[in-house]
């Protein structure tokens, strides 16, 4: 890919993360590195744990190395994690939260119990995979696990209340 | 089952409730029912213990007419002079235990309606929950040193839900500052620092009045707080003969205002352009849309303008769970929200904590400027009273129509009754299983009964606590209209005051006023756990006293719901201190305690036992405590899963912001 065209499309993603990290989304954000087309983003949210964010212009991938710690692969949690990301597809949701395929594809893997998310861009709307990312992550935690049987799993590895008082 | 108890029958010698604490009653040729009391005791013959009963002391104290001191003759001491000022201020009831006497004295006889009960801790979550079912100012009184510290508990819970609370407090005189000469003084005021909005020792007796006013003022204006007064018995005892040799001696007119900062016109507008603009906006009724009774205009500004609306807060009602256009049960379509308009958000939330989209675009409407844009970054921020505003957006906002979100809002709603449905049935087979009651059995029994059978789901105000069976009860109670719903660990979290401020929201219930108008006389609902029982349950005696119903429903799972803590941190040597007794009978407590008792262990003998103490309460006023055999276990996720956690925010369940 041309520099410049890899250099637009970093600058697109770090405007928008620049701007997540100032309407408070996240705290602490920092740009680590930019190589070869591939520019790296650390920040600290969900259960004030720190995320590295990569984006790859080459590979044309967002990804996030580590959205659920210490899941093992062959556990139920994970199991539900893959059809709840992979339901962001479905053409039954309204536009607004679909993630369209034709403009960007989320998979998600487990590596020795890290799960990860990698968004593949399609279209070259870097924009828009990013946001449909952010959005997918937010909603894991404000949704999917605390919808679902997985309290033990909150309280243990991600360190949310148990108790109400 | 049922264990009924007959109640009023005299049987035996009356007892001798001579003076207690303080010997101001001896010597003193008062009242007929003081006079009553001083009768000797039979202390030979007939032995039979007598049934409980309420004295008749009481009913004739209570009949007893009302008094305004003034400045004639030996004039007025301070506690009277503050006693008008509070009957001037329309001070709505006063919770206390004996103590502070001669400021509770005063306030009873100037007509103020009081309620004495068994703690001071339970009168002041009486009082916090008498404020959060009206919305009016109440005070409680603790008496120096102890009494005030039983209340620390309480007075922060009040704190952190914004009530109104005015805690009033005895000191010993100001001459035994720094030389310990007999008992209980303390410094108040440091103790109640970061959990009060106002506070003052009263130290100059003539400024009795204008502390008064200062309290006041901070109580009805601004975000309502907790506002904290001790007296020291000089100030108590001073005496004022007259009016100028007291500061600031003006009306309340005078005192203070009702004016209240109203939001510019240009900032309306360009909150209107916003919403407008937006295809799917929200709004979020904090606890002010409340406090400044601005339901109605809320009410008509959604359905002008289809938002969707969650409310918030202490309280629930002031936006209908079952209406359309509540968003309180569909959190998964909150995140599809591209506006959100915060509109009385006390206790905000930060970015992140609420279902709502990262970064959406953020309107907060708020009476006080240097909150706005903490914790959660705004787009417009504007100062301004909330039915001010909501009035404004009545008036300001275009019909409009947003088919799409009110259906997808709608859906998901359904979705997630769905999935509570399902669960319930898991949760039953657990039931069926052990022969007792899981905690979510139990709710949903609890919330048929109240909204889907032949009782009026408008009419119940329940208010609920507790840990294992708070997570049950933050799913299956609802709020149809104004103050219908109390969550009483709102915030800080608090165990056990549950039934106690059960009680003030009960007696406003039974008065009939504010938003529980409709509803005059109906019985409460409690639910909560075994644990609580050890901070409240002595407050049934106070129920039975005033003639208050309530249905007190207590989850019995044997423990502090939190016992799992023991084994997950592989502590065994902790677990004891986790467990109580098992099969404690809290009902036949309850029995001795002047209520109604019932045990139960499955659903179908809740729901007996639910109509029995229904038509106990409605008919006869009469209380009942259903002791409901709950197990601890149904908390261990790997014995019964899934274990119960908090609900997702903001909406049904809500417990933080």
């Amino acid at each position: 890919m041309a520099p410049r065209k890899a250099q637009s499309y970093l600058s697109a993603v770090r405007s928008f993360m620049e701007d997540y990290a100032k309407r408070g989304v996240f705290r602490g954000f920092n740009k680590q590195r930019v190589r070869n087309g591939v520019a790296a983003f650390q920040m600290i949210w969900h259960r004030d744990r720190v995320f590295d964010l990569i984006v790859d212009t080459k590979k044309k991938t967002i990804l996030i190395p580590v959205v659920l710690p210490a899941v093992p692969a062959s556990s139920p949690l994970y199991k539900d994690f893959k059809a709840f990301v992979e339901s962001h597809h479905a053409a039954t949701l309204p536009d607004h939260r679909r993630i369209e395929k034709t403009k960007a594809r989320v998979r998600c893997a487990n590596r020795r119990g890290s799960v990860s998310l990698t968004m593949a861009v399609r279209d070259d709307d870097y924009g828009y995979a990013l946001q449909r990312l952010i959005h997918l992550v937010h909603e894991t935690f404000l949704i999917f696990l605390t919808s679902g049987p997985y309290r033990d799993y909150l309280v243990e590895q991600l360190g949310a209340e148990a108790e109400i008082g | 089952m049922s264990n009924e108890r007959r109640m009023g029958k005299k049987a035996g010698a009356e007892k001798n409730s001579g003076p207690r604490r303080r010997a101001f009653l001896g010597g003193v040729a008062a009242a007929t029912a003081a006079g009553a009391l001083l009768k000797p005791q039979q202390l030979f013959g007939d032995t039979s213990i007598p049934s409980i009963r309420i004295p008749k002391a009481v009913t004739e104290s209570l009949a007893a007419p009302p008094r305004r001191a003034d400045f004639s003759g030996q004039g007025m001491t301070g506690a009277q002079v503050f006693a008008n000022l509070c009957k001037d201020e329309d001070l709505a009831a006063l919770f206390c235990a004996a103590g502070n006497y001669y400021i509770i004295n005063e306030i009873a006889q100037v007509g103020i309606p009081c309620y004495g009960g068994r703690t001071e801790g339970g009168m002041c979550a009486a009082a916090d929950g008498f404020t959060r079912a009206t919305g009016e100012v109440a005070a409680c009184s603790g008496t120096e040193g102890p009494g005030f510290t039983h209340m620390i508990m309480n007075i922060a819970t009040a704190h952190f839900s914004n009530s109104p609370v005015l805690v009033l407090a005895s000191n010993q005189s100001l001459q035994q500052e720094d030389n310990w000469k007999r008992i209980q003084f303390m410094y108040q005021q440091p103790t109640t620092e970061g959990i009060k909005k106002y506070g003052k020792r009263i130290t100059a007796p003539n400024r009795v009045y204008e502390y008064g006013a200062y309290a006041f003022r901070n109580l009805k204006s601004g975000v309502p707080d907790v506002v904290h007064l001790d007296f020291p018995i000089d100030v108590a005892t001073e005496r004022f003969q007259d009016p100028s040799k007291l500061g600031c001696f003006f009306s309340k007119e005078r005192y203070r205002s009702e004016s209240r900062a109203c939001p510019g016109s240009k900032e309306v507008q360009q909150a209107i352009d916003m919403i407008n603009k937006a295809e799917r906006p929200v709004l979020i009724a904090g606890h002010g849309i409340y406090v400044r009774k601005a339901w109605d205009a809320l009410l008509q500004a959604a359905e002008k303008h289809e938002m969707v609306v969650v409310g918030s807060g202490p309280v629930r009602g002031h936006f209908p769970d079952d209406h359309r256009l509540s968003g309180s049960m569909s959190n998964l379509a909150l995140m599809s929200a591209d506006l959100v308009i915060f509109v009385g958000q006390y206790q905000m939330p930060s970015a992140g904590e609420w279902t709502l989209p990262p970064g959406v675009k953020t309107i907060r409407v708020h009476p006080v400027q240097e909150d706005l844009g903490r914790n959660w970054p705004v787009d417009l921020g504007i100062v301004g009273d909330e039915k001010d505003f909501m009035e404004a957006l009545a008036n300001g906002l275009p019909p409009k129509k947003r088919d799409s979100w009110v259906d997808e809002v709608a859906a998901d709603k359904q979705k997630r009754e769905q999935a509570n449905l399902e669960l319930n049935e898991k949760y039953l087979k657990y039931s069926r299983d052990t022969n007792t009651l899981h905690p979510f059995v139990l709710c949903k029994e609890v919330h048929d009964f109240l909204y889907k059978g032949d009782i009026d789901p408008k009419q119940t105000l329940a208010g609920w606590g507790g840990n294992m069976i708070g997570f049950g009860s933050m799913r299956w109670l609802r709020a149809n209209r104004p103050a219908q719903e109390i969550p009483c660990v709102y915030q800080f979290g608090p165990m056990g005051p549950d039934l106690a401020m059960m009680l003030g929201a009960g007696v406003a219930v039974q008065r009939g006023l504010g938003p529980q108008a409709a509803y005059k006389g109906a019985p409460v609902v409690v639910v909560t756990g075994d644990a609580g029982m050890g901070f409240s349950l002595m407050e049934l005696d106070t129920f039975a006293k005033y003639k208050v119903p309530v249905i007190c429903i207590v989850y019995n799972n044997d423990s502090w719901g939190t016992f799992p803590f023991a084994l997950s941190m592989n502590t065994p040597r902790a677990l004891h201190m986790y467990l109580f007794q098992e099969s404690i009978r809290y009902d036949r407590m309850a029995e001795e305690l002047g209520a109604r008792g019932e045990y139960v262990r499955t659903p179908e003998e809740l729901r007996a036992a639910l109509r029995r103490s229904y038509d106990a309460a409605a008919k006869q006023d009469f209380s009942t405590l259903i002791n409901c055999q709950g197990m601890k276990e149904f908390n261990v996720d790997k014995l019964y899963p899934p274990a119960l956690s908090f609900a997702p925010e903001p909406g049904v369940g809500a417990v933080s912001h």
